[in-house]
């Protein structure tokens, strides 16, 4: 039986051509474009990585105020760290655009480059320039090239993985290389700019590492944190000048907090030195009070005079005897015993009084040395806090953290998420098609169906036979698309935005082995799965039902239409005769519409980055300082910048905690006085899903402190995750200093020496940066607005000629009432027209809605936020858009209604 | 003569398939007469019913509809030949399964601004309780008398039918002949029936046979008699 079913194949395919043709054809070209864009993206991927290894990409860099010392080598790489010099110097040329290169000794071990052309240099006089800076600059091998009055002729042009995305400064938003490039010469040559003293600034002292097998980034970051310097050994004269007002001060506290401490235990060994003769003055003075008071009672009693005289009752007893006595000799001498006697009683007692002030003075000495001693004590604590000691690390920064590296990497990404997002919809769409084909092919050649089965075929039979055709369509149509896709056609259009932006040399297209599953796989699974899932159910019926053609008349194709009149009455049945062909079309725009939504968020996004970067920046240079003036600089308004982490969906973004004044012209920000409301800025809220009173946390990984902070308020700025504090709140709750800043931002360009500047950002190249994302997007948007609008044609021409198809006898039997072709297309054609229009009025916003829900995982990688707000006249030409293309397909497809004749009828009738 | 058929030919297939089907076929038929075209099968009445109809060309001869030559009408003009003058009744209904009985009625009451009242129409073939049913929820009578109203609607001034009791037992088939014959008599209706069934020869006007694609009998009878007395049908 399967054989004589083999033969109705072909036969089906050849009565269906067109139908299939479409069908396969819409499949190829989704597989095409889905393995161009991801297979594009895996390319680059997979190429940097593989260009990582070669080249030994470095797993982290740090920097440091001087050079390690060979003791500090040796122990890091006792520890397994491979560590490597790559000092650089930039030097600013006096070409058209004021650019700046950064001179590198050619790198022997890590971050080697990967030359695209000519060599490496092989004296002082040549030098390698990177890709993107050539390019940008008209360089080639053999040219000559001018630093610092210096010609060097150019021995090759190359790329390095730590420099993917050549961007100037970490913070830098956007790559730029007609005003930056890494350059590279020999040892010598390197010197030679050491020498030249004409470096925009002071030499850079990075190293890059490579991890051993048991070494964690956060062991080695602290190891380097313990590699303290004297700041003396820093010959930075900024360093030094920044150094005497923070660092050094500090010094001084911790010092007179050591002086302090040990004259007051010097005085304290004193005073216990002075007690210790206290016992022996007393003694001493009581001794002399005794010895005189035992020498009157003898003088009194060798004058006759008996009594007997102690220190209780000597006064009285004397002047009772002075009393008693005419002889005025006597009296006149007991009145000067009684003197002396009291006299020496006072100096007993007043030493006796003074040994035990002695005594008093030395405990509370004593007491006074503690407390000086928990004083010390406790500056130095605080000092250790704020890091007294000078650690020599300037800089730590792992791989993953570094946005120089794996920049392509990352910006394909999104190009690969999109694709299979894209690649998804498109066989749910698929699989919706073809499950309106089957069905009408089987409704179609029910009754034949139903005499096989009355002779005895099964259901796996009917059911292998309905199978084949579908598989081996969509089979092959998603190998030609692979296949096509595999020559690379349309790759290099993809990847050309990632060639003129990063640094990188060109790959050849590959096609990673998941996608040629994905291609040949997929397609024929998706039809098996929706062929045996609509043909069991159909199937499912007795054969005389299937003979027959028995259709269900029910549910909601019954709905009562009464008073309606007979042309809205009639399409209305009509659509609900052929609600799946209907639903088809709507669900072809909507997932069309998706599709293109995708291309629409990122264009939008683009385009809204680079406007509101524009708009809300208002400075004209920001200067991030390294080592601050004391004086904020005329016209210059300080700000003090944090950095911080926040996660989320699994990447970790730098977030800045800004302090600001509430005067500060340059941001609408009032940020009030508490360390825990604070203003955040609507990309920070659009990343991280914030609203108005939500809690959120981030983390300063520097420190391995977690600040939670509560949104008070989110004003609308887009260009930075800022969470906005007062500077002064800020500055209290890190511990700095009542003056400190570390951020300008000023209207006018800031005479300022270069050594104080980590990086100045200006205006210009936050909105030339911005402008970027749209040019580097753009063959994606294309290519995704195209491939919709494909779609939408396809599977509406599709659809629709289904339903004319279905249509066929019924439309044969009304010419045959004498109707022509206009009511035959007002009755037929036209209310598609209504179900398209107010089908895109519910799908463009909703397929809009839901992309800008899944748009977020889409970028997920992405460091900005999330502003996809489309303008008005956007929908509306879409929607125009939308009536155009259908109104152009109805115009084929009328053509179509011509070939069903009267004669139609007749046939079905005999 | 209201249908005027003047040596008309058609023949169908090439080479080794090929059959001439109608081999000058000339006949006429008055207004108002109910005429019955019979034959076995392959005879031509079918093709001549089609021709007539303007479903099928003829290779030659002319086909005169109250004075209008048929032959040669296309597109626009052929529909609206077919809108104005005809109706069609077929063997298996051929209703649009998706339209209730009302709006399959309504299918051809929008053709034309002088349509039969509606409801009038429906009370007379006993539809009225049914119009709002799909075909699917009718009897095959009750399905083909929805086919009548149907063609009847728009008042054709020549009702084509074919067989169009053929998919009917016997009782409903009287039925739906009765009714046809109250219509020729109320509406004045030219009907041209094509049948297998013996019977009906009786009921009507005006008799033709086709045989081999030639007419071998064109007769008009004497006595008709009245369809609900017909004997095995």
């Amino acid at each position: 039986m399967q054989k004589v079913l083999r033969k109705r194949v072909m036969r089906d395919l050849k009565a269906n051509l067109f139908r299939y043709i479409a069908l396969g054809l819409m499949i190829a070209m989704g597989i095409f474009l889905v393995v161009t864009i991801v297979g594009s993206g895996e390319t680059l991927t997979k190429g940097t990585e593989d260009m990582a290894e070669e080249t030994n990409l470095e797993d982290g860099e740090f920097e440091v105020f001087v050079p390690l010392s060979e003791k500090d080598v040796n122990k890091l790489a006792d520890m397994g760290a491979e560590i490597e010099e790559q000092f650089y110097f930039d030097y600013v040329l006096d070409d058209a655009d004021k650019s700046t290169v950064r001179i590198f000794r050619v790198r022997d071990k890590i971050n080697r480059i990967r030359y695209i052309e000519g060599n490496e240099p092989a004296d002082k006089t040549e030098i390698v320039i990177e890709k993107r800076y050539a390019e940008e600059h008209g360089l080639k091998t053999g040219d000559s090239f001018e630093v610092a009055g210096v010609t060097y002729r150019i021995s090759g042009i190359g790329v390095v993985s730590d420099y993917d995305g050549p961007q100037k400064e970490l913070t830098d938003t956007a790559c730029n290389s007609k005003a930056f490039g890494p350059v590279f010469v020999t040892g010598e040559a390197y010197e030679a700019f050491r020498n030249s003293g004409k470096a925009q600034k002071s030499e850079t002292y990075l190293y890059s590492y490579k991890l051993g097998k048991n070494l964690q980034n956060a062991d080695l970051k602290k190891q380097l944190k313990d590699f303290t310097i004297d700041a003396s050994e820093v010959d930075d004269p900024l360093f030094q000048e920044y150094w005497d007002r923070t660092g050094g001060v500090e010094e001084k506290l911790e010092s007179a907090a050591d002086d302090l401490l040990k004259a007051t235990k010097d005085v304290r060994d004193g005073l216990k030195e002075l007690s210790k003769h206290n016992a022996g003055i007393n003694d001493a003075a009581e001794s002399i009070f005794e010895t005189y008071l035992a020498e009157t009672n003898k003088a009194l009693e060798d004058n006759g005079i008996h009594t007997e005289l102690t220190e209780e009752n000597y006064k009285k007893k004397l002047d009772e005897l002075s009393e008693s006595s005419d002889n005025a000799i006597l009296q006149l001498t007991l009145g000067n015993t009684k003197l002396q006697l009291s006299e020496l009683e006072k100096y007993k007692d007043g030493l006796a009084d003074y040994t035990e002030g002695v005594d008093e003075l030395y405990e509370g000495t004593d007491e006074m040395a503690d407390g000086v001693s928990e004083l010390d004590d406790a500056v130095t604590d605080a000092l250790d806090e704020f890091d007294i000691k000078l650690s020599n690390m300037t800089m730590f920064l792992t791989r993953e953290d570094n946005p120089r590296i794996f920049a392509t990497k990352n910006d394909k990404l999104v190009d690969i998420e999109v694709g299979v997002v894209a690649g998804v919809i498109l066989f749910i769409l698929l699989a919706y098609v073809i499950s309106v084909f089957v069905v009408h092919s089987i409704e179609s050649e029910s009754s034949i169906i139903g005499t096989l089965y009355s002779m005895g075929v099964t259901r796996n039979d009917l059911l292998t036979h309905y199978v084949t055709l579908p598989v081996v369509v969509t089979f092959i149509a998603g190998l030609a698309g692979a296949l096509i896709a595999s020559t690379g056609i349309m790759a290099p259009m993809i990847a050309e935005s990632s060639y003129s932006y990063f640094s990188i040399p060109k790959f050849s297209f590959k096609i990673p082995g998941y996608l040629w599953v994905y291609s040949l796989a997929v397609p024929p699974i998706v039809a098996v799965i929706v062929n045996v899932l609509v043909i069991r159910s159909k199937l499912s019926r007795s054969a005389l039902s299937l003979i027959r053609n028995e259709s269900k008349q029910g549910g909601i194709k019954k709905v009562s239409l009464k008073g309606m009149s007979f042309v809205s009455a009639f399409r209305i049945r009509q659509m609900l005769r052929e609600l799946r062909s209907t639903l088809a079309v709507v669900l072809g725009m909507f997932l069309a519409l998706l599709i293109f939504m995708i291309g629409v968020d990122c264009f939008v996004l683009c385009d809204n980055i680079a406007k509101d970067y524009a708009d809300d920046t208002k400075f004209e240079y920001m200067y991030t300082l390294k080592y601050p003036e004391e004086k904020v600089p005329e016209g210059a308004e300080a700000a003090y910048a944090y950095t911080c982490k926040k996660s989320a969906m699994g990447y970790n973004f730098d977030v800045t905690i800004l302090g600001i004044d509430d005067y500060n012209p340059y941001f609408n920000v009032k940020p009030g006085d508490s360390k825990v409301d604070v203003v955040i800025t609507s990309s920070f809220a659009e990343k991280f899903g914030l609203k108005k009173g939500e809690e959120f946390v981030v983390t300063d990984d520097e420190k391995e402190i977690k600040y939670a902070f509560s949104v008070k308020e989110i004003t609308d700025y887009s260009t930075s995750f800022y969470i906005f504090m007062d500077i002064d709140v800020m500055r209290d709750m890190m511990g700095e200093a009542d003056d400190y800043y570390n951020v300008l931002f000023t209207k006018k360009k800031l005479d300022i020496d270069p050594g104080r500047v980590y990086a100045t950002t200006s205006r210009d190249d936050v909105v030339k940066g911005a402008s970027v994302f749209s040019g580097l997007m753009m063959p994606m948007v294309f290519t995704l607005s195209f491939a919709s609008i494909l779609i939408f044609c396809v599977v509406m021409y599709l659809m629709v000629k289904v339903m004319i198809d279905r249509s066929a006898y019924n439309i044969s039997l009304i010419k045959v009432f004498g109707y022509r072709r206009k009511e035959i297309r007002k009755l037929y054609l036209d209310g598609n027209f209504y179900i398209v229009a107010v089908g895109a009025l519910i799908c463009i916003p909703l397929s809009k809605t839901i992309m800008n829900s899944l748009f977020p995982f889409m970028i997920s990688n992405v460091s900005c936020g999330l502003n996809v707000e489309t303008p008005f006249w956007f929908y509306v030409i879409t929607y125009v858009a939308i009536l155009l293309l259908y109104l152009a397909i109805n115009t084929v497809l009328v053509k179509r209604l011509n070939k069903f004749t009267p004669a139609e009828v007749l046939k079905n009738r005999e | 003569m209201f249908v005027e058929v003047s040596n008309i030919r058609k023949s169908y297939g090439e080479g080794g398939s090929y059959v001439q089907v109608l081999k000058g076929v000339s006949v006429g038929v008055e207004k108002g007469d109910m005429c019955v075209i019979q034959g076995t099968s392959g005879s031509g009445k079918s093709t001549l019913l089609n021709c007539i109809g303007g479903l099928d060309e003829v290779d030659a001869g002319s086909i005169k509809i109250d004075g209008e030559e048929i032959v040669g009408l296309k597109g626009e003009k052929l529909s609206d030949y077919r809108r104005d003058a005809l109706g069609f009744i077929f063997q298996f209904y051929n209703l649009v399964p998706n339209l209730t009985v009302r709006e399959n009625i309504q299918v051809c009451e929008y053709l034309t601004k002088d349509a039969l009242n509606m409801e009038e129409l429906l009370d007379v073939l006993g539809l009225t309780e049914h119009q709002n049913k799909f075909p699917s929820q009718l009897s095959g009578g009750q399905q083909q008398r929805c086919a009548i109203a149907r063609a009847l609607i728009k008042n054709p001034k020549l009702l084509l039918c074919d067989e169009p009791t053929g998919a009917l037992d016997s009782k409903t088939s009287r039925d739906i002949l009765v009714l046809m014959e109250r219509i020729n008599k109320e509406y004045g209706t030219t009907m041209l029936i094509v049948t297998h069934n013996n019977s009906i020869k009786n009921m009507v006007d005006h008799v033709i046979y086709l045989k081999d694609g030639e007419i071998s009998k064109n007769y008009r009878n004497e006595v008709k008699i009245p369809a609900r007395e017909l004997e095995d049908l």
